[in-house]
Parts: C-alpha cells; sequence; structure tokens
C-alpha cells in the first residue's frame, strides 16, 4: 500500500490514502445525517421517517370536485357568488377582501382542473378538446377581469367588474353542461337525474382539506 | 444492524452494475476506437483542440454518446492521453452521463417537457462556464499529444478494438468503476430506509443543497436520473433539487471525482468543485420557481430515492438477508443486463488473461505491424482509419436511436404488458401484499411512459388528450401504493375499481382515438 509520493519534490499523498480522504469528505455528511428530513425543516421528524406507519400524502384541495359532472355544476353554482362578491357591503371591510380573493382564487382553479377532470370522464377526445378548449375560454375571461388584481384592488372594485365576467362565462358554462351526459359512466347513466345529483357529492364546500 | 448494512451494501452495488454494465461496455468499445482508430492526434481533432469550440464539442459529442458517468471512465482517460486540456475532457465527462436518445425522450413524457429541455440547455452553460474558467486559471493542464502507432488493416483492426477494450477493462479504469459503484452502495448501507422522502419538497429552501450533499456519491444511469426527475415532478418537488440530481446525481459518482483528484491534484480538483458546485447551485435555485409544474398539487414526499437508501426496513428480520437480496436481485435485473453483466466480466477476464500471458505486448506490437498503404486492386480502396472511427462512433449514435424503437415498442404490445402489469399491481393490493403491488405498480408506471414514448416516436406528435389519460393513471397508481401501505382496505378497493376504469379508456384512447 503506497501512502505518500514525492512528485515534484513535494510530498503528496499516495492513491490509496488520497482515496479514502476523498471518500470520507463526500460521504461524511451523509453517514453523519440521517435522516434528511429532520435537517430540512420537514414536518416528519427522523425517528416518523424510519416508521411503517408514517403517512404519505398528496394533499387534494377540499373544492376540487370529484368529477366533471360536478366542476361544471361547481362553475355553475359558485357563478352567483363570483358575481356578488367584492360589491359595496364588502367594501370597508379587510375581511370582504380575503373571501372575495379566495372566492376568485378557488374559481380560477376550477377551472383549471377541467383538462383532468373531462380526462377522467368518459368524453371522447373530440369531446375533451371542445371541454378544454371552453375551459381555455374561461380562464381568459377570468385572467381579462381578475388577473393582476390584488384584494385590496377587487375590495375597492365596484361589482361591475364580477357582473360583466359572470355574463361572459354563463353562456360557456351552459355549453360544458352540455357535455355532462357523454362525460358520465355507463352505471351513472343508467341513474336517475334526482341519484345522479345526490351522487355527485362535493356541491358543498368544505373548510377542511381531503387527504389521502 | 452490521448485517443489513452489508447486505444493502451488496444488493445496490450488484443492481448499479447490472443498470451501469450496457453503458459501460460502451464506453470501453468508445475508449478503443478513440485509441485505435482516431489515435491521439485525430482525437484531439475531433474534439477541436482547445477554447469554447471544443468545450462546445465535448458537449454535444457527449450528448450523443450512450454512456453513464461510470462508462465515461475509460473515454476520458483516452482523451487525457490523446492531450486534451483538462476543461474539455471535464465537460465531456460531465455532459455524456446527462442525457442520450433513449433518455431525452423519455424525459418528454415527464410533466414539463419544457423543464427537460431547459436542463439540457443549462447543463451547456455549465460545462462552457466552469470549463472555460477552469482552463484559463489551469491553462497548462493537457498532457502531450503522441502519436501513435497505426494498426494493421483487415481483421487486426477490429481485433485492435477487443484487445484496447479488454486491456483497457483491466486497467485502473475497473478501479475508478469500482469506486463509483461502491460509493452509491455506502449511500444504500449508511442511509436508514425510506429517509429522503422528505428532504426535497417543493418548500423546502435546503432543497437543492441537500441534494447537492447526496448527489456526488449517487450513482445514476441517464434513464433512472429521468425516471427520477419524472416522479419529482409527479409529486411536484423541488425543481432545483431535480435539477442538482441530474447534474451531479447522474453526471459524477466517486470514481470519478477520484480521477479527477488523481490527475490533476488537490488544488485544481477543489477548484473544479468549487466552480461547478457554484454554477450549478445558483442554477438550481434560479430555475426553482420558474419551472415549478402549476398543474400539479404537491405532495409531502417522494419516492425517488428510495433506491439510495438502505433496501431493507429496520422492522424486518435479520435472518435470510442473504435470500433476500437473492430474490431482489432476480426480481429486479432485467435479462439483458444479466447480459450485459456478463459480456462485461469476460471483457475483464480477457484483460486479466492478456497481461498475464502477454506481457511484452506482442499481440499489439503483430496488430500494429506496419500497414498496406494502398489497395491491390481498383476496388479494394483503403479506409483511413479515423474515417472508420468515425462510422463507428456515428454507428453508436444511430444505433442507439434504433434501439428506442425497440426499448419504446408500438402501443398495441405496450397495453398488453400493461395488462398483466395491471392484473398483478391490481390483484396484489387487493391481496394486501405490498411488496408485490408497489413492484408491479413501477412496472405499470413505466410502461405508460413506454406508450407515450412510442406512440411519439412513430407518429411525430402525441395529443394532450393521451398525455392527460396516462398521467391520471400514474396519479392514481400513486394513491394505491400509498393506500396498500397503510392498509386501508376500503379505499384500495375504491381505487381498484377506479384503475381499472382509468386502464379501460386509456385503452380506448390509444387504440381507437389515436389517428384522428
Amino acid at each position: 500500500m503506497t501512502l505518500s509520493v514525492q512528485r515534484n519534490g513535494i510530498q503528496w499523498p499516495g492513491p490509496t490514502v488520497s482515496m479514502t480522504c476523498l471518500a470520507i469528505v463526500l460521504l461524511f455528511p451523509c453517514v453523519g445525517c440521517g435522516n434528511f428530513s429532520k435537517q430540512s425543516g420537514s414536518e416528519t421528524s427522523e425517528s416518523d421517517a424510519n416508521e411503517h406507519d408514517e403517512h404519505l400524502e398528496h394533499l387534494i384541495p377540499a373544492h376540487k370536485p370529484q368529477t366533471f359532472e360536478a366542476l361544471v355544476q361547481q362553475l355553475s353554482i359558485r357563478l352567483p357568488t363570483l358575481q356578488g362578491a367584492g360589491g359595496k357591503d364588502n367594501e370597508a371591510q379587510g375581511e370582504g377582501a380575503n373571501e372575495h380573493s379566495r372566492i376568485l382564487t378557488e374559481y380560477h382553479e376550477i377551472i383549471d382542473w377541467i383538462p383532468e377532470l373531462a380526462a377522467d370522464s368518459n368524453l371522447k377526445k373530440k369531446d375533451w378538446e371542445t371541454a378544454t378548449a371552453i375551459g381555455r375560454e374561461i380562464g381568459s375571461i377570468w385572467a381579462k377581469h381578475f388577473g393582476g388584481v390584488t384584494a385590496a384592488q377587487l375590495n375597492t372594485s365596484p361589482g361591475e367588474t364580477n357582473r360583466t365576467a359572470a355574463e361572459q362565462i354563463e353562456p360557456l358554462i351552459r355549453r360544458l353542461e352540455e357535455l355532462v351526459p357523454e362525460s358520465r359512466n355507463p352505471e351513472q347513466r343508467r341513474e336517475s337525474p334526482e341519484d345522479q345529483q345526490n351522487s355527485s357529492g362535493d356541491s358543498s364546500v368544505s373548510e377542511t382539506d381531503n387527504t389521502l | 444492524m452490521a448485517q443489513m448494512m452489508f447486505w444493502g451494501f451488496v444488493l445496490r452495488f450488484i443492481q448499479c452494475l447490472a443498470q451501469a454494465a450496457p453503458f459501460i461496455l460502451t464506453g470501453f468499445v468508445v475508449g478503443a476506437i478513440l485509441r485505435r482508430f482516431f489515435g491521439h492526434v485525430e482525437t484531439k481533432r475531433l474534439f477541436g483542440g482547445t477554447g469554447l469550440r471544443s468545450l462546445f464539442r465535448a458537449w454535444v459529442i457527449g450528448m450523443l454518446l450512450p454512456v453513464c458517468s461510470l462508462g465515461v471512465v475509460p473515454v476520458i482517460r483516452e482523451l487525457r492521453k490523446a492531450g486534451l486540456a483538462g476543461g474539455t475532457i471535464l465537460a465531456f465527462a460531465m455532459s455524456a452521463p446527462l442525457f442520450n436518445p433513449l433518455s431525452l425522450l423519455y424525459g418528454l413524457t415527464l410533466s414539463e417537457p419544457a423543464a427537460i429541455l431547459s436542463f439540457a440547455a443549462c447543463s451547456l452553460v455549465i460545462v462552457t462556464v466552469v470549463g472555460y474558467v477552469w482552463d484559463r486559471m489551469f491553462p497548462n493542464s493537457a498532457e502531450e499529444t503522441l502519436q501513435l502507432r497505426g494498426v494493421a488493416y483487415g481483421i487486426r483492426r477490429v481485433l485492435a478494438i477487443a484487445v484496447a477494450a479488454a486491456r483497457e477493462a483491466s486497467s485502473s479504469s475497473l478501479g475508478y468503476i469500482a469506486a463509483g459503484l461502491a460509493g452509491v452502495a455506502l449511500l444504500g448501507a449508511v442511509l436508514p430506509n425510506a429517509s429522503l422522502q422528505h428532504a426535497f419538497n417543493f418548500d423546502n429552501a435546503m432543497a437543492p443543497a441537500w441534494m447537492t450533499l447526496i448527489a456526488i456519491p449517487v450513482y445514476a444511469t441517464p434513464m433512472l436520473a429521468m425516471s427520477q426527475l419524472g416522479m419529482m415532478f409527479q409529486h411536484a418537488n423541488s425543481i432545483g433539487a431535480a435539477f442538482v440530481l441530474l447534474i451531479l446525481g447522474a453526471g459524477m459518482n466517486m470514481g470519478l471525482a477520484i480521477w479527477i483528484f488523481r490527475e490533476y491534484g488537490f488544488r485544481r480538483t477543489l477548484v473544479w468543485f468549487a466552480l461547478l458546485l457554484s454554477v450549478v447551485l445558483g442554477l438550481a435555485y434560479i430555475l426553482d420557481k420558474p419551472l415549478f409544474p402549476k398543474d400539479i398539487e404537491p405532495a409531502n414526499h417522494t419516492h425517488a430515492f428510495d433506491v439510495y437508501c438502505q433496501p431493507f426496513s429496520p422492522g424486518d428480520p435479520v435472518t435470510g438477508l442473504a435470500s433476500r437480496t437473492l430474490e431482489k436481485l432476480d426480481r429486479d435485473i432485467n435479462p439483458y443486463e444479466w447480459q450485459s453483466v456478463k459480456l462485461l466480466g469476460l471483457l475483464i477476464l480477457s484483460g486479466i488473461v492478456l497481461r498475464i500471458a502477454d506481457r511484452r505486448g506482442r499481440l499489439e506490437a503483430w496488430i500494429e505491424a506496419e500497414p498496406v498503404t494502398a489497395g491491390t486492386t481498383r476496388l479494394d480502396i483503403v479506409v483511413p482509419p479515423h474515417i472508420l472511427g468515425l462510422i463507428s462512433l456515428l454507428g453508436l449514435v444511430i444505433l442507439s436511436i434504433a434501439g428506442c424503437y425497440a426499448y419504446y415498442p408500438p402501443a398495441e404490445e405496450v397495453l398488453d404488458q400493461m395488462y398483466i402489469a395491471k392484473g398483478e399491481a391490481l390483484s396484489g393490493a387487493l391481496g394486501g401484499d405490498v411488496n408485490h403491488t408497489k413492484y408491479w405498480i413501477e412496472v405499470y408506471d413505466d410502461w405508460s411512459r413506454k406508450l407515450e414514448v412510442g406512440v411519439y416516436l412513430r407518429k411525430w406528435h402525441l395529443s394532450d388528450y393521451h398525455r392527460w389519460k396516462a398521467r391520471l393513471l400514474r396519479e392514481q397508481l400513486e394513491l394505491l401504493e400509498h393506500e396498500v401501505e397503510d392498509n386501508e382496505k376500503a379505499e384500495v378497493q375504491k381505487l381498484v375499481s377506479v384503475i381499472s376504469r382509468t386502464h379501460q379508456r386509456l385503452r380506448y384512447a390509444f387504440t381507437e382515438e389515436l389517428a384522428h
């Protein structure tokens, strides 16, 4: 084993020593840390990560509809809320602005879920493309009226903006509703319309997040 | 504990060796082609000598050749002998393992193909900036270029490649490769099982920095790095950390680090790493937010790095670790990988035999017999060796592109494989068999990506509709994996039914709706 070598008059560590040192330097941080999650500031503790009952989570927002049909319903149901929010009654209240901001954010997120939930339905390619094109149209209307607007600005802006946006969005939702029958599963189609309304669930907005 | 560490080391070492074997073999062949067909002078010309042009050429050649960070070792050793500047060699060493045609195509199926293209562009920035600055700081890093003796024409040319590859396979290249494998295997021995699942979450500002710490000993093939990026995108983990993983995880390993240290000394190595890590980390933090996927709900974990941790969990029984290691190896290693390991073993053995039996290099002397300068007839043209070398390298690139069509079969074939994987994964889930389910979910997930690439390769287009169908399936499989791990029977049953329906829709989309 060569522990040192002479090169250019300088005594250098030999290959064995060099390799060992480099290996130690490079591996030291890994050997010493055990679990990175603790040091990284993650919520999970070291012992948690080592145990098998640990919960690995995918956060699903509470306002995320479960089906395409529920999504269209949500767009329709929330439209009057969108129209009314941020009106003169709320102008002086900070809470009103926050609430309006939340309504707008959730509405925008629901628009963004159109491609995913349309794909997770029985819609065929042509109908899926129609649904996503409508989604893009709604998205551009939303961006035109509310894009880049802060909560404070929303609070002071008149409800007129919201009404104009809602009027433009409404016919597009009607077009999405036309696609709903095609989006249903065969077993859903066999159910009565009342049953469908009951089973689509998700019409109420909960404050808590569902986690899987 | 010590037993688990030992078997964890053994398992990870052999798994990585099997994954690396095809790329290592390619590396030995490329090194032999450079030595025997190009020679040192022509190799230097191929890489454009010195300066920015040579750095760019090194990046382009590296991107085209199908080698990994272990397979690149014999090639850079040859480039060093050819007298190339250190910056150019290191630029090649870093860029060659990052992408190849197979992995680039795979990358395009990730949720954000733009991110992969940005990563590729950034890798050019890294090798150019770091290589250029390093060359300016250490202008005399190149060795003297020596003129090698030519090779006689005919069968001796072919034999020359085999002999050069075998000699190199039994040289210190083997030591560097073993060191690279030992580095990643050591991680598998010392990092607790699943301990990296929460280290790279999107909201962890330190994620790119932590990734830098583990990415140097990590060894990942281009395909593995790409699939890990896929998992990180799927979970909306830190994009900066994903970038560091690609550049350092795929581009660097312990063997390569040791080679740089031995060739260029402590100071130059330190400067190289300081420059490299500064640029990589800087870019990682710049890319982190702009490339973050906007349409994915972030998860609080990733499975991408489970392969770098202890394969056995603390709750597992200590007895029978050897047999479980064998079981895992048998299950995880593909037949073509075993074949490559055997071929690599044969090459190393041949090299050792040559070294023992032919110490004076008589075989090489016979191979290097004075070549005939002209053909005997008009049609018997003597092709210059460097042209043959260029054709060989181009052939390798063409072969790897053609290999894409075999690796990513047509949709019908993939769907048949997916049907089998679905059956295994879902029945395992219903039966509560966690290991079986996890294994087949991985296979199922992988086939869903191959389905997308296979269609894209044949039609040069894949609609968003089809991408969504495959992505939904993967997301549902991920949820199923967690439910099976948590033993949530009701949720598992529900998800099994959901996945079956999603699979049916995907099948319909990829068979009936492709032409439209």
